[in-house]
């Protein structure tokens, strides 16, 4: 009975887990990093390569002068087809969405693979003038078939049993360890 | 910024549950093994182990993760808790014997003690430690992963920095071991060696860091890519880095030689502290100190008293009622709104919470503990009215007792659902539930024993066969009170509790086939000797030893017949959804000119009846040679079937976590349309983007494989376990279980495909944005 509350508190903590979503940008590859007016506005992709799918766009803006970094701005992230600037997929980044809350990140669904316009506006607090706009011009590539980045999860086991084979392989009853 | 800073706390659930898990084995270990030597496990222990899990935890999941990939010096920091601080502050915590006390009992001897007891492992553990080898491991580990090609690659490439972050952890323990020699490690070598070996770690520590600190280019190209906070260039980054890593490595190097140095010339004056506190403590309590050797045959740690808070609310009368009203008064809505409500099944109750909800709750139930949806079962409630009103007089008719009624019933309720898309069909599923209270309430009303739960329920007859992998089970505490105890309350009931109804003797108990958790044994033992134990997922399934109410599981051709039917039902359920298995059948429909349900039918058939026969068949006739004495090949094919079992469930879980995890809200919008129908509009008006699937997230994805990975691999090993069992020689039992253990690995990889494949988000709306 004392085992019991153990097993169940990690199969509990197995279930607590698995449903727990990881959904957090780490920034990723650097695409941009300009000075716009007082600000170094750098932008950021994730996954790298970029693939059609689910996508983060990371922002870090700084003061040009000190380096330090202000995450008051209103940013927005548009994904669009080339040419047609500002009228795709629109998304406010946030720094909720970012793990790093140095950035203000957004995540966009690039719908199929080729080029693709990604624009960031950033916009100051307050202020009434135009946003600084950054305009960046990116290839995503085929999105790779599930498995091929999860090959490792149903592989595993393949490796457990090649284990298992060597140990009794060696002659050795698992449970007596008297040789069989 | 610096609040920013602060903020950027990563959320990392995986290391979360893994240091949480570890400190509770850990602690549990240690307050036990501290009960016999309070002064070798003394508190300093516990909180050097947790010590070194904050240490793990901050490196990778606090400010420093984020930061590391703008700032060396930060990324710098990140390593030396991960190779100079968190090792030994593990190894000074003597974490093996704790973590293997901190394990339940079945766990421990069943599966880590022969692993740590082979030869091959002991040897390549104690090369692993050794000096030398430690010391040339732990310079490879550092020099490599500082090489600037394999750097750039850990920071462009996650997979490469988990590896490097798994290289630097694993030598530092390395490294680190012959230095604390952690009890009970016995040490081989003269202590004399460790100065060497530490000068040598040190000077390496040395050259290293001196080539970061006054390099005049940047080392690492990625740094200069990327912004600069504070405006410190990436050369001064990498020079602060290189600092770093020489004056608090140098630090972790020198100090401990020192100490060691002084140690081996003048004595450790904290030695005999510790032998005289030892002593002191001995006298004090004088238990046995635990033995390695003993590890492998200790009892379970014993229960005691009244087995505390959950087996006196087990034990209370009406614990079952808990659970047994709530979702009676469910059962009484979904009937309500199903019969009354909208027909469409995303906008009711009956379209939601039965198909997307309850099975996939069940499922998780039987995954982390056991029968719970028997346990609660609703449509057992008026069985109480029904014996009161109708004569419950009569046996069950003979030619019925067994599972071939259940058999064929799962197998009509598994084609009704596709074929009548039950799922879609808010009456139909208003009006099986309502046929379940009149068959359960008329069959228990006529019939004595719980005939319904053993013979007839197609839902039972589920939760006992997946429940035969859960970790939990109701059965006997302490085995001896059983044998002294003359009254067998447990079966032949005392007062005004019944005993099991479904004649499960609690003491030939094995498993959970056929218990429905109703607890009625719990309350009647006068004992307290029946409660909720513990046990391995699926250690059950291997023996073929006589099980009280069941008999052998190799005899019961039935119950196989039954585990047949659920193991590839659940292939075919998830089949019957996927994006090419739906192409393919609509394909046939064109080519042929059938309906859709014959099609369906004919689906169900071959997936339910002609595969599995033919699998089963074909694998006990290639794994019952002539040369051995086996007793015929439906023998074989009914005692190797169970172990198909695991991976059957595994594919269960799969798919209907799937689909409570995609589709879990739609309980949001139906509840407040509901509740709104009733006059009540308290819960606002429906939100009905939250009926819509929500789309697959990678984490669901690892979850379904990983569930589908636990099933093969337990498959494997009990079908091993029985074909060892069953043979002299482990060769002949390799044969035997061949066969078993290609089709299982089949099967294995078709849930694989399933898991990949575009599934259907049955009970949910499809929207646009």
């Amino acid at each position: 009975m004392r085992t019991f509350p153990r097993t169940i508190f990690a199969s509990l903590m197995l279930v607590l887990v698995l449903p727990a979503e990881q959904v957090c940008a780490d920034a990723g590859a650097v695409r941009a990093s300009e000075r716009r007016g007082d600000r170094q506005i750098t932008v950021f992709t994730d996954p790298t390569p970029l693939r059609a799918g689910p996508v983060d766009v990371s922002v870090l803006v700084q003061d040009s002068r000190t380096g330090l970094v202000t995450v008051s701005d209103t940013i927005h992230v548009t994904i669009a087809p080339p040419g047609e600037t500002g009228r795709g997929i629109r998304r406010l980044a946030t720094g909720e969405n970012a793990s790093n809350k140095l950035f203000q990140a957004a995540h966009l669904e690039v719908p199929s693979a080729g080029w693709w316009e990604i624009t960031v506006e950033v916009k100051g607090p307050g202020k009434v003038q135009t946003p600084e706009r950054i305009v960046i011009e990116v290839d995503a590539a085929e999105p790779l078939p599930p498995w091929q980045s999860m090959w490792i999860w149903f592989c595993w086991p393949f490796a457990a049993i090649a284990v298992f084979a060597v140990f009794k392989a060696t002659g050795r009853d698992p449970r007596s360890g008297s040789p069989r | 910024m610096l609040d920013a800073c602060l903020r950027s706390w990563p959320w990392d659930p995986w290391l979360l549950a893994s240091c949480i898990l570890s400190i509770v084995v850990y602690g549990c270990g240690w307050r036990h093994l501290r009960q016999h030597d309070p002064a070798r496990w003394a508190i300093g222990r516990l909180i050097s182990f947790a010590g070194g899990l904050l240490a793990i935890y901050l490196a990778l999941a606090s400010p420093i993760e984020p930061l590391a990939s703008l700032l060396l010096q930060v990324h710098m920091i990140q390593h030396l808790l991960l190779v100079m601080v968190a090792p030994p502050l593990i190894w000074l915590a003597a974490p093996q014997l704790p973590m293997l006390w901190g394990l339940p009992k079945s766990l421990r001897t069943q599966a880590i003690g022969p692993w740590l007891r082979w030869p091959a492992v002991r040897r390549f553990a104690r090369w692993l430690v050794h000096p030398a080898t430690a010391l040339a491991l732990f310079i490879l580990s550092n020099l490599l992963w500082h090489v600037p090609a394999s750097y750039e690659l850990a920071l462009r490439s996650p997979p490469w920095h988990y590896l490097q972050h798994l290289c630097f952890f694993g030598t530092g323990l390395i490294f680190w071991h012959p230095v604390v020699q952690p009890y009970p490690s016995r040490v081989r070598w003269s202590n004399w060696l460790l100065l060497p070996y530490l000068l040598l770690a040190d000077i390496q520590n040395t050259v290293l860091s001196a080539l970061l600190t006054f390099s005049s280019k940047v080392l690492y190209p990625y740094y200069d890519g990327v912004p600069r906070l504070g405006n410190i260039t990436a050369l001064e980054d990498q020079a602060t880095a290189g600092v770093i890593m020489w004056v608090p490595g140098s630090v972790a190097f020198l100090g401990p030689l020192f100490w060691i140095g002084l140690s081996l010339l003048y004595g450790s004056s904290s030695g005999t502290r510790r032998t005289r506190k030892a002593k002191r403590a001995r006298i004090a309590a004088p238990k046995p100190l635990p033995q390695l050797t003993v590890l492998q045959n200790a009892p379970a740690m014993s229960s005691s008293g009244d087995g505390g808070v959950l087996l006196r609310f087990l034990r209370w009368r009406h614990a079952r009622l808990v659970f047994q009203v709530p979702l009676f008064l469910i059962a009484l809505f979904v009937i309500y709104d199903g019969l009354m409500g909208p027909q469409a099944s995303p906008l009711n109750l009956a379209g939601v919470l039965p198909w997307i909800h309850w099975r996939g709750i069940v499922v998780l139930g039987l995954m982390a503990a056991g029968n719970l949806s028997c346990m609660a079962c609703p449509f057992t409630l008026p069985r109480k009215m029904a014996r009161r009103w109708l004569p419950q007089g009569y046996a069950w008719p003979r030619p019925l007792r067994s599972k071939w009624l259940a058999v064929t019933l799962v197998g009509i309720f598994l084609w009704s659902y596709e074929a009548l898309a039950l799922w879609d069909s808010p009456w139909w599923t208003a009006s099986i539930t309502l046929g379940y209270f009149g068959a359960a309430f008329v069959v228990d009303g006529f019939f004595r024993e719980s005939s319904f739960c053993k013979y007839v329920c197609p839902i039972g007859q589920f939760n006992f066969v997946q429940s035969l992998v859960s970790p939990v089970e109701v059965a006997v505490r302490d085995p001896q009170i059983c044998t002294t105890c003359r009254t067998k309350d447990c079966i032949r009931g005392r007062e005004e509790i019944p005993g099991c109804q479904l004649d499960l003797f609690q003491p030939k108990k094995s498993g959970n086939m056929d218990c429905t958790f109703c607890l009625d044994c719990v309350q009647a033992c006068p004992h307290t000797n029946v409660g909720l134990v513990a046990h391995l997922p699926g250690t059950q399934l291997g023996h073929d030893r006589l099980r009280s109410g069941i008999g052998r599981l190799s005899a019961r051709t039935d119950i196989a017949a039954l585990v047949l039917v659920l193991v590839f039902g659940a292939f075919a359920n998830a089949g019957g959804m996927v994006r090419p298995v739906v192409e393919w059948q609509q394909q046939l429909q064109t080519d042929l000119g059938w309906s859709p349900r014959t099609i369906i039918t004919l689906y169900y058939a071959m997936a339910l009846l002609v595969v599995p026969v033919l699998a089963a068949g074909l694998a006990s006739i290639a794994s019952h040679p002539q040369s051995y004495a086996s007793p015929g090949y439906v023998r074989v094919a009914t005692r190797y079937a169970y172990a198909l079992v695991p991976l059957g469930f595994g594919m269960w879980l799969a798919h209907y976590s799937f689909h409570l995890f995609t589709s879990y809200e739609t309980i949001i919008p139906t509840t407040q349309r509901f509740a709104a129908d009733a006059g009540f509009t308290g819960l606002g008006t429906p939100e009905w983007n939250c009926a819509c699937c929500a789309p697959v997230a990678g984490w669901l994805l690892r979850a379904e494989l990983l569930f589908l990975d636990v099933g093969f691999l337990l498959s494997l090993y009990t079908g091993y376990r029985m074909a060892s069992e069953d043979r002299a020689t482990q060769s002949q039992a390799f044969r035997t279980f061949l066969p078993w253990g290609l089709l299982i690995t089949l099967l294995f990889l078709v849930g694989v495909w399933l898991v990949f494949q575009p599934m259907q988000m049955r009970g949910t709306m499809m929207m646009d944005g």
